[in-house]
């Protein structure tokens, strides 16, 4: 644990801010104190999240966005939406911060034998997906195959642009991005986030990743199915209504489970069987 | 270890609360200006009260407050220091009903789960708990139905029990040690023992009024006649009372307060499920589509969920909900359909 007391945030520091579009911020942030029996920055999983405090402002789940190969810092996507959020916003480098976690599972769970590797985002949902991505490019030999899909409302809405163009360059990884409204950049399709999925015949050995908006993701995982994905290989994360992160408040509750200490990362297999539509 | 067994008088009882009330902070059900009974903290023993039914509060109150400080902060130009809370002093609860004693019981193992909630355990470690168990059944409550009374086997930590001009004490020797109070104790007769099962076996004579097994599996296996939700979402006022007067209910949210002294704090608030933006996210989205749904989750949790994760029902039928909705949802109604 990053914290030592349950509800008891960390202090950690703004290293850098970064804007990546209008309305979203990456935020580097470093602990100020080491502890002897507390974790370092990167002692967290792809997926796992955080619960993230400004002072007087109140405190809100987000994703770790950064891998867990970045050694000595923590990255968190910020997307102003609401009071949270918009004073994280108002925040500048030295400004001091609050972290409780790492919590929650992650995406990567009995995927033995896997060779490709899909991922499919929407909106802020890149954040947990860039953590998984990086680490995952970090070992050719055991993730070989990666094809990364991502849809924005505009191009300028487009998290992490420089990155995702760069790696569609590097030939590491295929990369193929859309926008829901033009103009959009060469090679950048036009339309909802199905029209990513029409260049694949058959994706049935395939994992796949998913995170983002309810709407993009039921349309993304018809798609997947269509494409005989196993419903227990795609594998999406959840975002529910969080207060604790640490299953007492309640607010996360679905269908006889607590998104964030059983989620938020699920099967769209359990999903199914816990009756939960998506 | 086993349950050590006795007798107490009554004057040796309220003897033994005032020796404790010198050291402690004993919480016990006192009558107030309007004829309720409550659990207040005692100032004069002589005025416990031994005839209710049950306390309009519960002892949710002394352990999740409405609201209470998770820490202090300050902020200082560009840092931040956070403080945890001070010492918890001990006390006691006396007279505690046998429902709201296994409601606690529930809480104990809720906020056991995944992680362990210090705000709550730091009052609960700090406390020790005087059960006092029904020599019958009162209107609205369901004990019987939902294993929770009106006699306890297990789960306290001292348990009287009235029997003719004295009370049967059954002490928990790892929560308190009976050797330190034998000079108020007289040691328990065969025939007291029987006055004891005769009257447990005269109290489980009685009909249930529904069978938690059934409610279990009509509600997991979905064959409930969604009547029942329009129903309940159709009347129910979204109050958010049942929930808050629920000893098992525990759900909260969690604010930052800054006074006007500019000591700040963050705190957390109990929450209810039956309210609008429970489950709301940023932007408007709400995965709980319809208010049949909302209702249907408070059964589904405390009927299903709970008997799943800790083996005994959230709901300890202590009548509370049943007899203070302003919408005439009856709860104990509902889970009889429910039943059916
Ligand atoms: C596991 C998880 C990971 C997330 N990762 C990210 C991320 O990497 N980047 C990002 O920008 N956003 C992320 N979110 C969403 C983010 O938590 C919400 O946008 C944020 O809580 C909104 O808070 P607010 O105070 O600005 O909004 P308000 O509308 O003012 O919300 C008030 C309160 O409601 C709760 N709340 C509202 N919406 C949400 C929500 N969507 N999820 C959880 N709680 C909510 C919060 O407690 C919040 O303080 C994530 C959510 C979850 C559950
Ligand atoms: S007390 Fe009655 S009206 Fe109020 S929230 Fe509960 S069920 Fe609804
Ligand atoms: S649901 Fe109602 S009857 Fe059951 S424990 Fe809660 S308040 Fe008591
Ligand atoms: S966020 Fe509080 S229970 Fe899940």
């Amino acid at each position: 644990m990053y914290n030592r007391e349950l509800y008891i945030p960390r202090i950690a520091k703004i290293k850098e801010i970064k804007t990546l579009t209008r309305d979203t911020k990456l935020f580097r942030v470093v602990f100020k104190n080491k502890g002897p029996e507390l974790s370092l920055e990167h002692e967290f999983l792809p997926g796992q999240f955080v619960q993230v405090s400004v002072f007087g402002a109140g405190e809100v789940p987000i994703s770790i966005a950064s891998s867990p190969q970045d050694e000595g810092f923590l990255e968190l996507s910020i997307r102003r939406v609401g009071y949270v959020s918009s004073h994280f916003h108002k925040l500048n480098v030295g400004n001091e911060i609050g972290i409780r976690g790492p919590y929650g599972n992650y995406f990567l769970k009995g995927h033995n034998g896997a060779k490709d590797f899909l991922f499919a985002g929407g909106g802020c949902g890149l954040a947990p997906l860039r953590s998984l991505i990086k680490y995952m490019l970090s070992d050719p030999r055991r993730f070989p195959r990666l094809t990364v899909l991502y849809g924005a409302r505009t191009k300028d809405d487009i998290l992490f642009r420089d990155e995702l163009y760069a790696l569609r360059e590097s030939d590491t990884a295929e990369v193929n991005l859309s926008v829901d409204c033009g103009p959009a950049d060469p090679g950048c399709e036009i339309g909802v986030v199905t029209t990513l999925f029409k260049k694949f015949k058959d994706l049935r050995d395939t994992l796949a990743f998913l995170c983002g908006p309810s709407l993009m993701m039921h349309f993304a995982i018809q798609e997947l199915l269509n494409l005989r994905v196993k419903p227990e290989h795609i594998i999406l994360s959840l975002e529910r209504y969080m207060k604790c992160g640490v299953g007492k408040c309640g607010h996360c509750y679905l269908k006889d489970k607590y998104v964030c200490t059983d989620g938020p990362v699920f099967s769209y297999k359990d999903l199914k069987e816990l009756g939960v539509e998506i | 270890m086993k349950i050590k067994e006795y007798t107490i008088t009554k004057e040796n009882l309220i003897a033994l609360l005032k020796e404790l009330t010198k050291s402690k902070v004993v919480i016990a059900p006192l009558r107030n200006e309007f004829d309720e009974v409550l659990l207040l903290p005692v100032k004069d023993v002589d005025k416990i009260v031994f005839d209710y039914r049950n306390t309009i509060n519960n002892p949710k109150d002394y352990f999740l407050p409405q609201c209470e400080p998770l820490f202090s902060f300050l902020i200082n130009g560009d840092s931040c220091e956070v403080r945890p809370l001070e010492g918890q002093e001990e006390f006691i609860i006396f007279g505690l009903r046998p429902c709201d004693t296994r409601a606690l019981g529930l809480l104990d193992n809720f906020f056991k789960r995944k992680f362990e909630d210090s705000p709550y355990f730091r009052k609960r470690k700090s406390c020790l708990i005087f059960t006092l168990a029904c020599r019958e059944y009162f209107e609205d409550c369901f004990c019987n139905a939902a294993k929770s009374g009106p006699i306890l086997e297990e789960g306290f930590d001292v348990q009287l029990i009235p029997i003719k001009d004295k009370f049967f004490i059954q002490i928990d020797p790892e929560r308190l040690e009976a050797e330190k109070m034998l000079c108020y104790l007289d040691a328990a007769k065969e025939e007291d023992k029987k006055e004891v099962s005769d009257l447990r076996d005269k109290l489980l004579r009685y009909k249930s009024p529904f069978e938690l097994n059934k409610v279990y599996q009509n509600l997991k296996n979905e064959r409930v006649d969604p009547k029942v939700w329009q129903d309940i979402a159709s009347r129910c006022q979204m109050c958010g009372l049942c929930l808050f007067i629920c000893p098992t209910c525990s759900c909260f949210t969690v604010l930052d307060r800054i006074y006007p002294d500019d000591s700040r704090e963050r705190v957390r608030q109990r929450d209810a499920c039956y309210f609008l933006g429970f489950s709301r996210l940023a932007g408007g989205e709400n995965p709980v589509k319809t208010n049949e749904e909302m209702v249907k989750r408070k059964y589904q949790h405390k009927l299903v969920q709970q008997i799943d994760e800790f083996g005994v029902s959230g709901c300890v039928g202590c009548g509370r909900c049943v007899s203070s909705c302003v919408g005439n949802v009856n709860w104990l109604q509902n889970i009889i359909k429910i039943a059916e």
